[in-house]
């Protein structure tokens, strides 16, 4: 009688189906709205794979920054954006880039699953996970302050950039009328 | 360490003056020039008095070791009396000049081509081995081109000094030729350990000898390089370059082959005959002078090629000494007149310029060579050389005869005939500082001959044994009755001499000049240029295939510059799985 | 479950997303693909720091995603204004850096 299937390998084949599907789907659909919300759940995969390796402070994280706060912002971004179109795949050039793309694709798993099923890993994972929060507290707030300052600074440049950036320009209307 | 001294001073004199000459005066560039040389000078009669003999050297240092030369300096039978000659004309004329050059403004120029000529030269005659000669031989051309054209503004200046440089070059090609054979052969350029040299070495190095010594077929350019200033002329076209020629012979003498030798005197007698008879016909002052030179040295060939070394030496410094005053004189001459020189203007002016004319008359009576003057000695020691070779002694003997003819005719138009022009009548005589080196040299004119033919002063080669009377007697005569005729005929004006046909076919120098330019130089130059447009249109095809080559890569590679985003992302993947396709092949792919 | 099987995870999501990029135009989509790759990313590091019993690259996850934040509100701030100036989010259309 088999082994029962071990809890981990379970939620990494689930979680691991469902993510490809909806990154798939994110990608290449038209609309992009849906395709926001197909990243949500990819995200939300991602974060059950990394529960499931027992990262759960990481899986908060991605939960709570990136399928919380990045995805709202691509959201409103796109709600204001809804009247904008693009033109895909109607040029000489989109057709290539389509070709190019694909095939890009292709070669770069191809790549990428040869070098790694050629390194020779161990099968088992190794005992005893870091995956205390004390550890990680002593990691970002320790060893790694400097990147941990630094990065927040970097967030407030960001966050400064984006609204110059987009807010309106005096001499221009609000949004051109078509 | 003297004898270096002799080539030094005259090399720092020509220093000084270019790079420092430009804040002195006029008179410090004579100054200068002309006490660097009699510096010199002093070397040499310091030596002469010490009693320095022949085989004395002196080494400045290593300087080719392949080719065995070293920077040295050694006195043959032939070096010390050259060097005298050389540092002392070349004293008097560069004091000459310091009068003649009053008011050019190329003083500096002047000065410093002059001082590196003297130390030129004196290497040809002091050289030890034919690397060192063949640097002085090189320099000599130089300093010949850059005189030459002194006054550059004037295009006929520039074209006699660019001809001069040509022909020269032919004779220096062959020169250099010879002196690498002997290089390969011998391994040593040593003069005086050369040991016999095989014919085709020897006519290399005669065919050199003939282009700087202007004898035919390379002596066109001698005429023309009268365009330089009269002092330039007197020196390098007289007394000394021109006769570097003779010099290598004479340093050479035994090693040559025995049968260029006698090409060399046959080409010599030759020379000398054509050249007297276009003398005769010349009505330009200084080609007179000019073709009188070639003319002589001819003979001077014909004693180096007979092996008389003591006839050709004597007659070179003799010609030394009287063409030099007679250039200084007809420098005079120009000096009083306004730069006449056409003979058939030119006249009476013995009444006129009182220290001038008997300077001259000097001067004429050593080319004539009348006696008592040193002409006449020099030149019975060529023809007592030619003895046994008949030919050659009747070319010389007539040459004579024709050499007093236009010497006379010379003079007499010159300074007897009646005036010829208005600025012929109100010449003026000329300052002393051209006067006092010009009657010197005059003196030694007259003088030489005598001292040295009756033992008071001797040459340090071995004198032949006295030649026979009849010989002195029938030099005499001839050259008194070639005067006496030149000047009955030319004492009432410009008469031809010759019979018109010759005349003018003599005027013309027979033509050789249009046929050597001709022939000669217009296919080498149709050559040159063909080969110039061939290599343009090359260049210009290649500059124009990289142009285009560059212009198509770089509009190809324009096509990647899209300006789309998605574009450079798919190369920018592309290029990250290239990177990743390498790194796995490259067999890093496990740890 | 062996750490393979993690990376080749993160290997397909990441070429899928390197598809996405090249194959839309629509700017948004573009930065969905980007999101997609760095996420692929971030997954094959935290494998790895299972795999090592190591916390590091767990703090580089972090670290990406402290990151990604920040690049998405000055990208998805340009797109807007590029928008407005075009009308059009079709990046093909905003070619003014060509040559």
């Amino acid at each position: 009688m088999d082994a029962l299937v071990n809890a981990e390998q379970g939620i990494f084949a689930v979680a691991g189906a469902i993510c490809v599907l909806a990154a798939a789907n994110a990608v290449f659909r038209k609309d992009t709205l849906a395709a926001a919300v197909s990243l949500v759940v990819t995200l939300l995969s991602l974060a059950v794979i990394y529960l499931g390796l027992g990262f759960e402070f990481l899986a908060a994280v991605q939960v709570g920054v990136y399928a919380g706060a990045i995805v709202v912002l691509f959201t409103i971004a796109i709600m204001i954006l809804s009247h904008a179109r693009a033109n895909e795949s109607g040029t000489r050039t989109g057709r290539r880039l389509d070709f190019a793309g694909a095939a890009i694709a292709v070669l770069l798993f191809a790549l990428l699953a040869a070098a790694i099923l050629r390194g020779r890993l161990p099968v088992a994972v190794a005992p005893g996970s870091p995956t205390d929060i004390d550890a990680i507290a002593d990691a970002l707030f320790v060893r790694f302050l400097l990147p941990f300052e630094v990065t927040s600074v970097l967030l407030l440049a960001a966050l400064v950039a984006a609204v110059v950036l987009a807010r309106k320009r005096s001499s221009e209307r609000e949004w051109p009328r078509r | 360490m003297t004898l270096w001294l002799t080539v030094l001073l005259p090399l720092a004199g020509a220093a000084l003056l270019a790079l420092a000459g430009g804040r002195l005066g006029r008179r410090a560039h004579g100054v200068i020039g002309t006490g660097a040389i009699a510096l010199s000078f002093g070397a040499v009669l310091s030596m002469t008095t010490a009693g320095t003999g022949p085989g004395v050297r002196a080494t400045l240092g290593p300087w080719l070791p392949l080719a065995g030369a070293d920077l040295t300096l050694a006195l043959d039978r032939t070096g010390l009396p050259l060097a005298l000659m050389v540092t002392g004309v070349s004293a008097l004329i560069a004091l000459y000049s310091i009068g003649y050059l009053a008011r050019d403004a190329g003083t500096q120029r002047y000065f410093a081509a002059l001082d590196l000529f003297v130390a030129a030269m004196l290497l040809i005659v002091l050289g030890a081995n034919l690397a060192i000669l063949f640097a002085g031989w090189e320099l000599v051309g130089l300093c010949s081109y850059l005189l030459i054209a002194h006054w550059r503004e004037r295009p006929a200046a520039a074209a006699a000094a660019v001809k001069a440089f040509v022909v020269n070059r032919v004779g220096d090609a062959a020169f250099l030729i010879g002196l690498l054979a002997i290089l390969a052969d011998r391994h040593t350029l040593a003069i005086g350990s050369l040991g016999p040299l095989s014919i085709a070495i020897s006519a290399l190095l005669l065919t050199g000898a003939v282009a700087k010594s202007a004898q035919l077929p390379l002596h066109l350019w001698l005429p023309d390089a009268m365009e330089g200033p009269t002092p330039v002329s007197a020196l390098i076209h007289a007394a000394t370059m021109v006769t570097a020629g003779v010099v290598l012979l004479l340093r050479l003498g035994s090693s040559l082959a025995p049968e260029v030798l006698a090409v060399a005197a046959a080409l010599g007698a030759l020379t000398a005959l054509g050249a007297a008879l276009v003398a005769l016909a010349q009505t330009d002052l200084k080609r007179v002078l000019a073709w009188s030179t070639i003319s002589q040295i001819g003979l001077m060939f014909v004693g180096a090629g007979l092996g008389a070394v003591f006839a050709a030496l004597f007659h070179l410094v003799a010609h030394a000494f009287f063409k030099a005053t007679l250039f200084l004189g007809a420098g005079s001459v120009m000096h009083a007149t306004g730069d006449e020189q056409d003979l058939r203007r030119l006249g009476g002016l013995a009444a006129r310029l009182r220290w001038t004319t008997p300077a001259f008359a000097a001067g004429a009576l050593g080319l004539a060579a009348l006696p008592p003057a040193s002409g006449f000695f020099s030149k019975e020691a060529i023809a007592a050389a030619a003895l046994d070779r008949p030919w050659l002694l009747a070319a010389v003997l007539l040459t004579g005869a024709l050499s007093a003819l236009y010497a006379a005719r010379l003079f007499t138009l010159v300074f007897l005939a009646p005036a010829g022009s208005a600025a012929s009548a109100g010449a003026h005589e000329s300052p002393p500082s051209m006067l006092v080196p010009l009657g010197a040299l005059a003196l030694a004119a007259l003088g030489f001959g005598a001292l040295v033919a009756s033992g008071t002063v001797a040459l340090g080669v071995p004198e032949p044994a006295r030649p026979p009377p009849e010989l002195a007697l029938g030099g005499g005569l001839v050259a008194v009755a070639g005067a006496a005729l030149g000047w009955r005929r030319s004492r009432s004006g410009a008469r031809e001499l010759l019979p018109p046909a010759l005349g003018r076919a003599a005027l013309g120098g027979f033509g050789l000049d249009a046929l050597l330019a001709g022939g000669g130089a217009r296919s080498v130059a149709a050559v040159a240029s063909a080969l110039e447009r061939g290599a343009e249109a090359t260049l210009q095809w290649s500059l124009d295939a990289a142009g285009r080559l560059v212009t198509r890569a770089g509009a190809r590679v324009q096509r990647a510059e899209s300006g789309l985003l998605r574009s450079y992302e798919a190369y920018l993947l592309a290029g990250a799985a290239l990177l990743l396709a390498l790194w796995s092949l490259g067999g890093t792919g496990s740890r | 479950m062996p750490t393979t099987a993690y990376l080749l995870l993160g290997a397909l999501l990441f070429a899928l997303g390197a598809a996405g990029v090249v194959m839309r135009a629509n700017a948004l989509s573009m930065l969905v693909s980007v999101e997609l790759m760095l996420n692929a990313v971030n997954l094959t590091f935290v494998a790895a720091a299972k795999r090592f019993g190591e916390l590091d690259g767990v703090i580089v996850a972090f670290f990406v995603i402290a990151v990604a934040a920040a690049e998405v509100a000055v990208g998805l701030a340009i797109v807007i204004d590029v928008a407005r100036r075009h009308v059009s989010v079709d990046v093909d259309r905003a070619s003014d850096l060509s040559g």
